[in-house]
């Protein structure tokens, strides 16, 4: 989630105290809805629970809380990141601590809140996203069911991806830029991928040159791929 | 596929050559052959032949982006016409509407390059 500041708003405005303080209570309310989902397990997941031993079960139940938890408090630093939280005043980030402290979170966590809040009381600073986009460039890969991450390796300069390693077809090295590239804050794709084909896939050039002649004349334009690969000229 | 679109092979690269007429014919034929097993690069050659006025270019395609959904109403892009190459400058807020505009510079006819000017505000 990303929530900054609009334009020409300014951090002090006190205008802008109800409108957090607003957004806190939203916050509150929506921490409350993920803690009440906890207590009932969902149907779907209740079905397969059934066959499962319960000490299996206790943990699945365990790993599913801490997903959610760390969830709300990724959703708490997020708000604190983007400096949503700043202009309060400390005496009503105490108040929203306590609030959620009674909203029944572990004291763990509402501690954590409280750092992560008076840390940002410090200075707002805004954050390097340079992890972050490393991290999701990784994850859009492994989501990509075109793409075999396996071999792949992420570097981030800026925004500036650079993909190294191999991959088993060309369609994978076309789809691997075009996953990068399709992830918030990638401003440039350079394409280190090398092709390193299986075995099975060798053609040697007579029989590729047929069959490529051959696919350009049974195919009918279709669907054009825009984007050209990165590294060719426009 | 346009007659006269022919492929080459070399240790599993492809090289594509020949004439056509616009843009997307051109990424099309990349398109049907970049699939084949036993591909590993394409090289695309394909020269595109056309006898236009690079005044009525940037005419269309800028009518194009005044018609398109995903380019808003106050964009700041700017088309520019050279020879055969387009030039877009200017501001889009997403790699969506950097694709649809410069989508849009390559389907005129006679358009040989684009150059990608644009700034991506993320």
């Amino acid at each position: 989630m990303s929530r900054r500041l609009s334009k020409g708003d300014t951090a002090m405005g006190y205008g802008h105290a109800e409108r957090n303080l607003a957004l806190i209570r939203q916050l509150q309310a929506e921490t409350r809805a993920l803690l009440c989902t906890l207590e009932q397990p969902d149907p779907e997941h209740s079905a397969w629970l059934q066959g499962v031993a319960s000490s299996e079960r206790q943990a699945v139940h365990q790993r599913r809380r801490d997903k959610h938890l760390s969830h709300s408090a990724d959703r708490a630093r997020s708000l604190l990141r983007c400096g949503v939280l700043i202009p309060i005043a400390a005496g009503n980030i105490t108040r929203a601590t306590i609030a959620l402290t009674t909203a029944g979170l572990p004291s763990g966590l509402a501690g954590e809140r409280q750092t992560a809040a008076s840390s940002a009381m410090k200075g707002y600073k805004k954050m390097g996203k340079a992890k972050d986009i490393h991290e999701a460039v990784g994850a859009e890969l492994d989501f990509d069911p075109l793409v075999n991450a396996a071999g792949i390796t992420v570097k981030n300069m800026n925004g500036q991806v650079a993909l190294n390693g191999i991959v088993s077809s060309y369609p994978q090295y076309l789809e691997a830029a075009a996953a990068a590239q399709r992830v918030a804050g990638v401003t440039d794709v350079h394409n280190h991928l090398e092709v390193v084909l299986p075995d099975g896939d060798y053609r040697d050039d007579a029989m590729l040159t047929t069959a490529a002649n051959n696919a350009l004349t049974l195919n009918v334009p279709c669907r054009p791929v825009l984007r050209r690969p990165p590294g060719t000229a426009t | 596929m346009p007659a006269g679109v022919e492929a080459a092979a070399r240790d599993g690269n492809l090289t594509l050559t020949g004439i056509v007429q616009y843009g997307p014919q051109r990424t099309a034929a990349e398109a049907a052959v970049a699939g084949l097993t036993g591909v590993r690069n394409v090289k695309d050659d394909i020269e595109i032949a056309w006898d236009a006025d690079p005044f009525d270019v940037s005419l269309l395609v800028q009518d194009a982006l005044d018609r398109y959904a995903l380019i808003p109403d106050d964009s700041d892009v700017a088309v520019d016409t050279h020879g055969n190459t387009v030039t877009l400058a200017g501001h889009v807020r997403t790699w969506a509407e950097h694709d649809a505009v410069i989508g849009a510079a390559w389907m005129a006819g006679g358009v040989f390059g684009v150059r990608d000017d644009l700034h991506v505000t993320g």
